[in-house]
C-alpha cells in the first residue's frame, strides 16, 4: 500500500535526527574518559554543546548534569512533536505525556509524605504538552489534594488508587495506574495511525517490559502484588493478554511466571531476565529488561527501516542516550573503572 | 601517747581501727564480686565483638550495591523516590548497672523503606537498613564493653589498693596499736609493781 506524504516525511525526519544521536562508540569514548571534566570536553554533539556551554569549568556534578540530560532528551521529544502533523501530531502528543507521568510521579512521593517540592526540581515541560497544573500541584499540602486536579485530566480513573496510596503509604498504586492509564491512552491513539500493527506492538512491547520489571521486582522484595490486581483488566486490555494471564503472572511463582511468558507474545523477554530472576536481583533485572527491550526494538527498527517502527526506535534512542549518559556521568563522579559502566 | 596515721594508740581507737579494717575486708569482698561479675559479663561480649568485622563488610557490599543502583537510576529518580521515606525516630535508654551506665537504642518508629516505588531504591535501602541495624548493634555492644573494660579497669584498681596498700596498712596500724597497749600495759605493770614493792 502507498503511504501518505505525512508518513514518510516523519520517518524520513526520525532518520535524519538519528544522525544526531550519538553512537555507540562515541559513548564508548565518553565511558572511557578520565573524570566528570574529560567527558563534558568530550561531549561535543550539537544538542549538548549549548547547554553544557553553560556550565562553569571545574565546577560540574552529576545531578546538575542530569538534569541539563533531561532538558535535551525533553526538547528532542517536543521537536519532533512540532514536525509532526495530523494523526502523528497526535501520537506524539500521546507520547510526550511521559514526561507529565514523570512530573506527576515525583509530585506524589514528595506530597505522600508532605514535602516541599519545586517546580526546578520537575522536567520543564513546555505549556500545550501537559494537562496538568504542575505550578499548582507542587503547592498542594497533601496527597489528597493531588486527586482534585487528575479529574479533569485523562488520569481520572487513577484518582482512587490515592486513598489507596494513601492508607500502604506508597506511591506505588497511583504510579502504576497513572501509568496504565497513559499506555491506554496512547495505544488508543497509535491505533488511530496508519499501518499501526508494528507501533502498537513495540508499544505494548515496552508496557510489559516495564511491568514484568515491577512484577518480578516485587516478588523478590516479597511486596504485595495485590495493588496490580486492581488494575488487571486495565492491564490486559493494554497488553492485548487475556486478564487470567496477569492474574496468573501476578500470583505465581518466579520461576513459573517465567513460564508463562515464554507461553505467550512476549516470550522474547525471558532469555534477558532469567538470570536476574534466578539471582532474584532487582538491579540486574532492571538492567536486563532495558536491554533486553532496547535489543528488541532495535531489531525491529533494522528489519522495518521504512516504518513507524523506526520512528519509536528514534524515541526510544533519545530516551536510552539520555540513560546511558546519566549512567556514565553519575558514574565518572563516583570514580568508577569504565569496565564496570554497561552501556543500554 | 603515740599515734600513727593521726590515730592515738588506744583501746577505743583499736577497736575503731578493727571495725574499719573489718567494713574494709567486706568492701574488698564485695568488689572483688563485682570485678568477677564485670569481667564475665565482659567476656560475654568480648565474644560478640567479630560481629563489627561482618557488619563492616556488609556495609561495603551494600555501598558497592547502592553505587550500581545510583549509577542506573540516576541522581534525579533516586532522590525522588527517597522522599517517600519517613524520618526514623529512635530513643536513647541510658540504665544504671552496678554503677555502670549502659545505653540502648530503641527504634521508635523505623523508616518507611518498604514506601518506595522505585523498587532498585527500595532494594538498595532495605539492604542498607538491616546493615545499619546490624552496625547499630556492634554499637550498642561496643559502648557496653567499653563501659565494662572502664569499670572493670577502675574496680580492679580498687582492689588492688585495698588488697596491696589499705588493708595492710589498717593490719599494720592495728598491729601496731596492739603492740604499743601491750608496751604500756607491761609498764603500768612494772610501774604499778615498782611502787607496791616500795611501799611493802
Amino acid at each position: 500500500m502507498l503511504k501518505s506524504a505525512s508518513y514518510i516525511f516523519i520517518v524520513s525526519r526520525a532518520h535524519g535526527l538519528s544522525t544526531r544521536l550519538l553512537t555507540y562508540d562515541e559513548l564508548d569514548s565518553l565511558k572511557k574518559t578520565r573524570d566528570l571534566q574529560a567527558f563534558i570536553d568530550l561531549l561535543t554533539k550539537d544538542d549538548y554543546v549549548q547547554v553544557l556551554s553553560t556550565l562553569e569549568r571545574g565546577r560540574v556534578d552529576a545531578a546538575t548534569l542530569n538534569r541539563l540530560f533531561s532538558k535535551v532528551y525533553v526538547d528532542r521529544l517536543i521537536y519532533f512533536t512540532k514536525i509532526s502533523s495530523g494523526k502523528f501530531r497526535d501520537f506524539m502528543m500521546s507520547y510526550v505525556r511521559r514526561l507529565e507521568v514523570e512530573n506527576l510521579r515525583r509530585v506524589l512521593r514528595a506530597k505522600l509524605r508532605g514535602k516541599e517540592i519545586s517546580i526546578d526540581e520537575l522536567i520543564p515541560i513546555p505549556r500545550g504538552y501537559t494537562a496538568l497544573n504542575f505550578q499548582e500541584l507542587v503547592n498542594v499540602s497533601s496527597i489528597e489534594d493531588i486527586s482534585y486536579h487528575l479529574v479533569p485530566t485523562m488520569y481520572r480513573g487513577a484518582q482512587e488508587s490515592i486513598s489507596i496510596a494513601k492508607s500502604i503509604n506508597s506511591t506505588l498504586p497511583v504510579e502504576l495506574a497513572v501509568e496504565a492509564v497513559y499506555f491506554a491512552k496512547l495505544l488508543e491513539v497509535a491505533n488511530t495511525l496508519p499501518s499501526n500493527k508494528r507501533v502498537v506492538d513495540v508499544l505494548r512491547n515496552e508496557y510489559f517490559s516495564k511491568l514484568a520489571y515491577y512484577i518480578f521486582g516485587m516478588k523478590f522484595l516479597e511486596a504485595p502484588l495485590i495493588v496490580f490486581e486492581r488494575y488487571s483488566g486495565l492491564i490486559a486490555r493494554n497488553l492485548s493478554v487475556p486478564v487470567d494471564f496477569i492474574n496468573d503472572l501476578l500470583r505465581s511463582r518466579e520461576d513459573v511466571a517465567l513460564n508463562i511468558i515464554l507461553r505467550s507474545r512476549y516470550r522474547w523477554l525471558v532469555k534477558y531476565i532469567e538470570d536476574a530472576v534466578e539471582r532474584k536481583s532487582v538491579n540486574d533485572l532492571y538492567r536486563a529488561i532495558h536491554k533486553g527491550f532496547r535489543s528488541f526494538h532495535i531489531d525491529l527498527s533494522k528489519r522495518h527501516p521504512l516504518d513507524m517502527a523506526y520512528v519509536l526506535w528514534y524515541l526510544y534512542s533519545v530516551e536510552y542516550e539520555y540513560m546511558n549518559l546519566i549512567q556514565i556521568s553519575t558514574a565518572k563522579e563516583l570514580g568508577i573503572d569504565p569496565e564496570e559502566i554497561e552501556l543500554y | 601517747m603515740s599515734s600513727i596515721m593521726g590515730v592515738s594508740a588506744s583501746r577505743g581507737a583499736l577497736l575503731e581501727a578493727r571495725k574499719q579494717l573489718q567494713f574494709i575486708k567486706k568492701s574488698t569482698e564485695i568488689l572483688e564480686m563485682k570485678r568477677d561479675k564485670v569481667a564475665s559479663e565482659l567476656n560475654k561480649y568480648l565474644g560478640q565483638l567479630g560481629k563489627r568485622e561482618e557488619a563492616e563488610k556488609k556495609i561495603m557490599e551494600s555501598y558497592a550495591k547502592f553505587v550500581k543502583a545510583l549509577v542506573n537510576v540516576g541522581h534525579e529518580e533516586f532522590n525522588s523516590a527517597s522522599m517517600v521515606v519517613s524520618k526514623m525516630e529512635t530513643k536513647l535508654h541510658r540504665q544504671l548497672v552496678m554503677g555502670i551506665e549502659e545505653y540502648d537504642v530503641e527504634i521508635v518508629k523505623p523508616p518507611s523503606v518498604e514506601s518506595i516505588p522505585n523498587l532498585v531504591v527500595k532494594e538498595v535501602a532495605s539492604e542498607f537498613y538491616k546493615v545499619f541495624m546490624e552496625m547499630l548493634e556492634v554499637a550498642i555492644i561496643e559502648n557496653k564493653i567499653e563501659a565494662l573494660a572502664y569499670d572493670l579497669m577502675n574496680t580492679a584498681r580498687k582492689v588492688n589498693a585495698l588488697q596491696k596498700i589499705i588493708i595492710p596498712s589498717y593490719q599494720d596500724l592495728i598491729r601496731y596499736i596492739e603492740e604499743r597497749i601491750m608496751e604500756e600495759e607491761l609498764s603500768e605493770f612494772v610501774r604499778t609493781k615498782f611502787i607496791v614493792d616500795k611501799k611493802g
